[in-house]
């Protein structure tokens, strides 16, 4: 697989699935030609004829009412969305001819281009797996898996997991479960397009040896990413370098955070008050800010209460606490707890089942998680009580 | 209310607002504005005494941005200072580098506020601003979709909606008249029934289309004493007043009844000490830190200190637009740019270009003797201008 020599995104490509990627909604009530001219290496003439709802993409210009000259890089950048098409048109690009207002529409036509996906070889799933430990999940393991994958791209190899550190090698050694399974299916678990309890009760993946073994082996690597096909399409001295940064840290709580952390062990909600204005703190907070005197009674709120305002966020925002993108839709509130008023209301999620039920007002309950460790997570989330 | 000595803008400088700004590093993008700053105030480095400096280090996680900037800003042998206080720095940038001017300390500063925000994770910089204690878990980024539901309920639905996007509308449709700006759609009135409905829904009845822009780009402001100000200057913007407003707690204001929030509370203070009874007809244009539509549209309430539904019925009969009765980001806004620590700094540089008159093809059609300019951050941060055409005092 050399991916530097033959670039797996070119400009024909991108016209040559442009008819697979219709939207139908896009192009409803639009009859034009576009023409396209893609100047440089791996450039060429293609026109898009929108007839009505139809899509034919042809080679050459035919009778365009408007045309788009762009060099070829910068074309493939626009359709990755590397490069703003504005911008690219802005800063002089991207050139058009003809009826500028046709462009507008064209942004709707076609859904999103993927470039294709790099192949995937079973070799490299093992081949990168010392590099993809997870330190959390190997620990006090000591064991050898063993791998029979079968078909053209298979092999064998054994991972030998030693309390924390992780060898891959070729062939069987000494395993004491041994997973068999087809290539394609071993590709398909690796890239979370077929999951593992599937495959093992369908038959497709087979387990001989300590079964129970397989259950932490999920935790041993971080996600496998294919080698990509993408190289960083960069021009002369301009580079862009990538760097992750993952900073562990830790908070003091003080005393007052600490005594209502510590009290939802034992799944109670503590709020303070101030002894001037009489509001409530929730979380609690060392002094009233606004009468500045040290809020020193304590007032057990809730459990139980209403919804003040719900968020229902459709974004999956990636979150820099797991790296992962959340779930969506998910629902933050804020709740009013029994035994408050006003503004004392409370910052946590509701149930993901009960989104369709976030409304000003409806009753709701925290569900608390089985093990507490005086932090938010005691509380699993809120749920509607009906 | 009176400054030891008047201070004056004299130099504004941008360099292009946009999402792809990788041909240039750092100190490269804030060297095009400085350059344009110097140009437009026809000063060179020499006359500068001091420099302040600023962004959001939370994003691109560059500690002393300053040092290395130094190659892209001039500060060599120049004093520095630099300025970090979340979605507000740009605005402060302005209070700090005005406060240097008027106590005597400097007679010509230099500010700069910058963001490369392609080159940090926005979310995870704004996720890092919560409460490590509690609200860590819970806060995913600046998405609210809270003052949506709230106009929505107040107005209904119909009226809510279309009031947002004719607000967006305008604000593209100013976008379009300034070549700086980052987002220029070319929206048309007609398409907000359309807009409404489907542009994508991000939280509550936030959407794509109301939320601001992730930018890259760096804003510099000259400002400069009296004495220097009209030495190298025919029109300077003059700074008459400032107010900065900090909300302390996160919690506390979710729920009923209404609270007086930061921007109204920052009005009434900085209308009390300049005798502004009338903000409509005393003020004659406001650049407004609008982070979506939803809260450009709910603000314009609360800095013009209205009441009742006024500040819709502005948006719908078109008073907002840049030819209107009392316009509006004539710019284009912080949903068509939001190059976040300059964002701040660029509502003070638009209003202060339209009092010079050097606002170019967005300038005002009437006369700009009186602007408005605010930054926002935080939970509730507010900072409010004054700017005037005559001398203050």
């Amino acid at each position: 697989m050399d991916n530097k020599d033959k670039p797996l995104v070119t400009v024909a490509d991108i016209f040559g699935t442009m008819e697979s990627r219709v939207n139908p909604e896009g192009v409803q009530g639009v009859t034009a030609n576009y023409g396209y001219i893609i100047t440089g290496e791996g450039g060429g003439e293609w026109t898009v004829s929108v007839n009505n709802g139809d899509v034919e993409v042809k080679n050459g210009i035919h009778k365009p009412q408007v045309t788009t000259t762009c060099a070829a890089e910068d074309w493939i950048a626009i359709t990755l969305g590397k490069l703003d098409g504005m911008s690219a048109f802005t800063s002089g690009k991207l050139k058009v001819e003809g009826d500028l207002g046709l462009l507008g529409k064209a942004a709707k036509f076609f859904h999103k281009y993927t470039p294709p996906v790099p192949e995937v070889t079973v070799a490299d799933i093992f081949g990168t797996m010392e590099s993809r430990v997870n330190p959390d999940g190997v620990k006090g393991i000591t064991a050898n898996y063993g791998y029979v994958i079968t078909g053209d791209g298979g092999g064998e190899w054994t991972v030998c997991v030693a309390d924390g550190t992780v060898k891959v090698k070729e062939g069987l050694h000494d395993p004491k479960v041994t997973t068999t399974c087809q290539d394609e299916d071993w590709i398909a678990i690796t890239l979370g397009k077929l999951d593992g309890m599937t495959a093992f009760s369908s038959g497709k993946l087979k387990v001989d040896g300590d079964l129970g073994l397989l259950g932490p082996a999920t935790k041993f690597f971080k996600k496998y990413v294919p080698a990509s096909g993408m190289e960083e399409e960069v021009g002369e001295e301009l580079i862009v370098l990538k760097q992750i940064l993952s900073l562990p840290q830790k908070f003091s709580t003080g005393k007052v955070m600490g005594k209502f952390l510590n009290a939802l062990k034992d799944k109670k909600i503590l709020a303070n008050k101030c002894p001037k204005c009489g509001r409530l703190q929730l979380p609690p907070r060392e002094v009233c800010a606004i009468c500045v005197v040290r809020a020193d009674q304590w007032v057990e709120v809730g459990p139980e209460g209403s919804i003040a305002t719900p968020d229902i966020a459709y974004y999956a925002s990636p979150d820099p606490l797991t790296g992962e993108s959340r779930e969506t839709p998910y629902c933050s509130a804020h709740f009013l707890l029994d035994g408050c008023k006003d503004h004392e209301t409370l910052w946590h999620e509701l149930k993901d089942e009960d989104l369709p039920k976030a409304k000003k007002g409806v009753r709701v309950r925290p569900v608390w998680n089985e093990e507490r460790i005086g932090a938010i997570t005691d509380i699993k989330y809120f749920e509607v009580i009906d | 209310m009176k400054k030891n000595r008047n201070v004056g803008v004299i130099g504004v400088g941008q360099s292009k607002y946009s999402s792809h700004r990788e041909e240039v590093n750092q100190p490269e993008m804030i060297h095009e504005a400085v350059v344009a700053a110097l140009n437009h105030s026809g000063i060179t480095l020499d006359d500068v005494d001091c420099i302040v400096h600023g962004n959001m280090e939370l994003f691109e996680m560059v500690h002393q941005p300053d040092l290395w900037h130094t190659l892209g800003t001039g500060s060599y042998g120049k004093e520095t200072l630099r300025v970090t206080t979340g979605g507000t720095t740009g605005a402060t940038l302005v209070a700090v580098a005005d406060q240097l001017v008027a106590s005597g300390l400097h007679d010509v500063v230099m500010a700069i506020g910058f963001e490369k925000l392609q080159e940090g994770h926005t979310t995870g910089g704004i996720t890092n601003m919560a409460d490590p204690l509690w609200a860590r878990q819970l806060q995913t980024g600046a998405l609210t979709g809270m003052t949506a539901a709230d106009v929505i309920e107040e107005f209904g639905e119909q009226r809510a909606k279309m009031a947002s996007m004719k607000y967006r509308i305008i604000m593209d449709k100013h976008a379009m008249k300034n070549d700086k700006a980052h987002r220029r759609l070319g929206l048309e009135f007609d398409q907000a029934e359309d807009l409404a409905k489907n542009s994508p829904a991000l939280v509550g009845e936030l959407r794509m289309i109301h939320m601001c822009s992730q930018s890259d780009g760096a804003c510099v402001m000259i400002f400069a004493s009296e004495e220097k100000a009209k030495q190298f200057c025919k029109q300077p913007a003059w700074i008459k007043d400032h107010v900065t407003v900090h909300r302390e707690e996160s919690f506390c204001i979710f729920g009923e009844p209404d609270y007086v929030t930061s921007h109204r509370y920052a009005a009434e203070k900085l209308f009390g000490r300049n005798g502004i009874t009338d903000p409509l007809n005393q003020i004659d244009m406001f650049e407004m830190y609008d982070p979506s539509s939803w809260w450009g549209l709910d603000w314009i309430r609360e800095f013009l200190m209205l009441e009742g539904d006024s500040h819709i019925k502005m948006i719908e009969n078109g008073d907002i637009c840049i030819d209107g009765k009392f316009p509006i980001n004539p710019s284009g806004g912080v949903t068509a740019s939001n190059p976040i620590g300059a964002t701040a700094m660029v509502r003070v540089a638009e209003a202060a270009l339209q009092i010079m008159g050097d606002a170019g093809e967005h300038q005002i059609p009437k006369p700009v003797n009186q602007a408005m300019a605010s930054g926002f951050g935080g939970t509730m941060w507010t900072v409010l201008f004054l700017l005037t055409k005559d001398v203050p005092w």
